[in-house]
């Protein structure tokens, strides 16, 4: 039996990506002819929130304005596969009974709410995609979520808690996005001066690294910076900083110095100190960091002047 | 072959922006975010070379008109740093790679439409250097290069032909026996832009009408279509023996080239999925007619058709004159065009640049963005296309690029591209 599963939510979330509305509408259509209008997993249903039935809470806390961004988050993540060859028909009795849900889910953490708000503000990107590993057993279902190019397995979504530590760690690869994990950084680090033009890379720029990663590389400029109050060469104190935190961090080779379409990339203003060539950058996966540092009262400063795509290097289309 | 433009201080480009630019370019975003900016950036460095305008780029001219220095420079600039940079970088006609970086300055005689060279600072294959503006005639040059006898360094004067090209010269002792011993001067070509104005096509966003006459050129100077498409008609009548390998996919023949004439016959009915001849006269030589042979066997005026099919000819015709190594500039292709027209139109462009042409592309079309992306999924490689989108943010342009993977997938699908008929449609769908 072809199961459909889906809710308005969901056939919402898909029309807001330009590539999947014609199957929204599809989906729509689907929806008109089932004699059920709105179908969810049954073992969704069948979730205690710790409050009531799942979507009993959901749709009592829709349009409540603290609760109803997870709500929509939740409904997106859990509405299951738009179409999926899952027998819920037939096995639903399977499912139904083990493992025993939860005494008291714990998934209004601060991770979840978290992920919620940082997923939820960035309105346009991808949306969610839960999709069901056929190869998996109905006892232990397999998931794959995935936004983009960022994916994780969950091996069984029905235990909450389960499901908020997986969530809570699929927040550190991509959900907050560079820019939040910048502002975070330069609260954190006072060595830090993070510069207008940094945000707007990193506002314009999907995360292919954890954030944690992305927080690493850039609290730990600190290292970087101290290895230079020392008096070591930048080659020496981007080693050091390799050392502390294993991120790389090198300088632009003399081919970027010489293009002068690429160096000018990377010249940017500094308040206070002109026009200046950013060719240090540290490395976290595909995501550059771009810094200058300035001696102010005998500690070096490390200015951030570009956190998101890899600049164009000479004789490179991109 | 560009590879990049990067504008700085340009109009609404008010930070240092560099665009991607690939064999198949595409230049998305809102009206008004500074698309069309790019193109006429890079025209501006066409007619300054058709003109030979020495060392000032000129604004206005056959190709486009960008207005006065004050209009062209960012006006979010402070006073003391008006000037703007373009900069590109790519092949020139040679296969040689060039990287310039040129900043312009406002023009002594405000009442110019041109904007005088401040300096370049270019790297070449194995040199790299820069002209420097000393006086406002004379510009102070240098240049570090490599060969096999190592490092060279050179310095004199340079000179401009045009903002792309220049020379730089200098003297060199010179000994010959029994004389005493003299300084040579010695000029170096200086080939600065990967744009050339004979390789260059323009089709503008504007396509004028369907005339009864079209008068012939008085000027070789200008797009070889004319500002407007003006001169298609004459353009096709002196070409019309031309061959191209643009053949339509799945063409009946062995797959050489074919005369141009009969291959606009069969571009032009695959976009409108109908059996169009066109027929070009040049009576008397006053001028030249476009007329259409219709299946029923009517003839009919160019303006007694559907709009799309006179507004799409300029831009096939130029297309199919083209050579490999040419840049295509198109400015807003899908207008008076049927959705299906568009995404057969844009396989025209795909073919083009197999056949070793660039094309540049700004639309405001998702069927062409979406032929792209089914191209792509169909095998076309998913490098060769840039898709740049283009937004206003208080009054500035930003940029970012949409990659697509071998599927057709955008990597990204930055928020406001292309994204009305998604929200229009969750509205519907509530």
């Amino acid at each position: 039996m072809r199961v459909v599963l889906l809710n308005h939510d969901f056939v919402d979330g898909m029309a807001h990506r330009p590539d999947l509305a014609p199957v929204a509408v599809g989906l729509g259509d689907a929806q008109r002819l089932l004699t059920e209008p709105l179908r969810v997993h049954p073992e969704l249903s069948a979730q205690d929130t710790g409050a009531g039935l799942f979507i009993q809470w959901a749709n009592r806390h829709r349009n409540d304005p603290d609760t109803g961004s997870l709500v929509e988050l939740l409904l997106r993540l859990l509405s299951g596969p738009f179409v999926t060859d899952l027998p819920v028909g037939d096995h639903v009795e399977v499912l139904s009974g083990e493992p025993p849900l939860p005494e008291e889910p714990e998934w209004l953490c601060g991770a979840v709410q978290h992920l919620a708000r940082h997923a939820l503000t960035r309105d346009g990107v991808l949306p969610w995609v839960l999709s069901f590993d056929s190869n998996s057993g109905l006892r232990e279902p397999r998931y794959r979520l995935s936004r983009g190019e960022v994916a994780v397995e969950i091996e069984n979504f029905r235990r909450v808690v389960e499901l908020g530590e997986r969530l809570e760690a699929l927040a550190t690869q991509g959900l907050a996005g560079a820019l939040a994990v910048l502002e975070a950084a330069g609260k954190f680090s006072p060595r830090l001066v993070i510069l207008d033009r940094a945000r707007e890379s990193a506002r314009r720029w999907t995360l292919d690294c954890s954030e944690a990663m992305l927080f690493r590389s850039l609290v730990q400029l600190e290292q970087y910076a101290a290895a230079l109050d020392e008096g070591l060469s930048r080659e020496l104190a981007a080693e050091r900083y390799h050392l502390s935190c294993g991120i790389e961090m090198s300088r632009e080779s003399s081919e970027v110095g010489r293009s002068p379409t690429c160096r000018r990339q990377r010249e940017l203003e500094v308040p206070g100190y002109g026009v200046q060539y950013f060719d240090m950058h540290a490395k976290p996966g595909g995501t550059r960091v771009h810094v200058w540092t300035a001696l102010v009262a005998d500690k070096h400063v490390v200015y951030v002047g570009h956190c998101g795509e890899h600049l164009r290097l000479p004789g490179v289309r991109r | 072959m560009l590879r990049s433009v990067l504008l700085d201080g340009f109009r609404s480009f008010q930070s240092p922006t560099t665009l991607p630019f690939a064999p198949l370019t595409i230049l998305a975003g809102p009206n008004n975010a500074g698309k069309s900016s790019v193109i006429h950036a890079l025209l501006a460095f066409v007619q300054s070379e058709q003109a030979q305008s020495g060392d000032a780029l000129l604004l206005n001219g056959p190709w486009c008109d960008l207005g006065g220095f004050d209009q062209v420079v960012c006006a979010a600039l402070p006073v003391d740093r008006r000037r703007f940079s373009v900069g590109l970088t790519g092949e020139g006609s040679a296969g040689a790679s060039v990287d310039t970086l040129w900043a312009f300055g406002p023009p002594q005689d405000q009442g110019l439409a041109s904007a005088p060279v401040l300096n370049v600072a270019y790297a070449v294959v194995n040199a790299s250097g820069h002209l420097r503006r000393q006086s406002p005639d004379g510009f102070l040059w240098a240049e570090e290069s490599n060969d096999e006898r190592g490092p060279v360094k050179h310095n004199g004067q340079g000179t401009f032909a045009h903002p792309g090209s220049a020379s730089g010269t200098y003297s060199h002792p010179l000994q010959i026996v029994g004389q005493p011993p003299i300084k040579a001067h010695l000029s170096q070509p200086l080939s600065l832009a990967p744009i050339a104005a004979s390789r260059t096509h323009y089709i503008s966003a504007f396509r004028s009408p369907p005339q009864p006459l079209y008068a012939p050129r008085t000027s070789a100077v200008g797009p070889p279509l004319g500002r407007y498409g003006e001169h298609t008609a004459e353009l096709l009548f002196r070409n019309r023996t031309q061959r191209t390998e643009i053949l339509m996919p799945g063409a009946p023949g062995d797959g050489s080239p074919q005369p141009v004439l009969p291959a606009v016959n069969a571009w032009w009915s695959h976009i409108f999925d109908g059996n169009l001849a066109l027929q070009i006269d040049a009576p008397a030589r006053l001028g030249f007619t476009l007329a259409i042979d219709t299946p029923s066997a009517e003839r009919l005026g160019l303006g007694q058709v559907g709009l799309g099919l006179s507004q799409a000819l300029p831009i096939v015709s130029s297309c199919l004159v083209s050579r490999p190594g040419d840049l295509i500039l198109v400015e807003t292709p899908e207008a008076h065009l049927h959705p299906g027209a568009q995404h057969r139109l844009t396989s025209l462009f795909v073919e083009l640049v197999r056949h070793g042409r660039q094309v540049v592309v700004e639309t405001h079309s998702e069927h062409i963005v979406n032929a792209v992306r089914l191209a792509v999924k169909a095998g076309f490689p998913p490098e060769d296309v840039s898709i740049v989108f283009f937004q206003q943010e208080a009054g500035r342009t930003v940029v970012q690029t949409v990659e697509l993977d071998p599927r057709g997938r955008a990597l990204r699908w930055p928020a406001g591209f292309f994204d009305q008929a998604a929200a229009d449609l969750t509205e519907l769908l509530r």
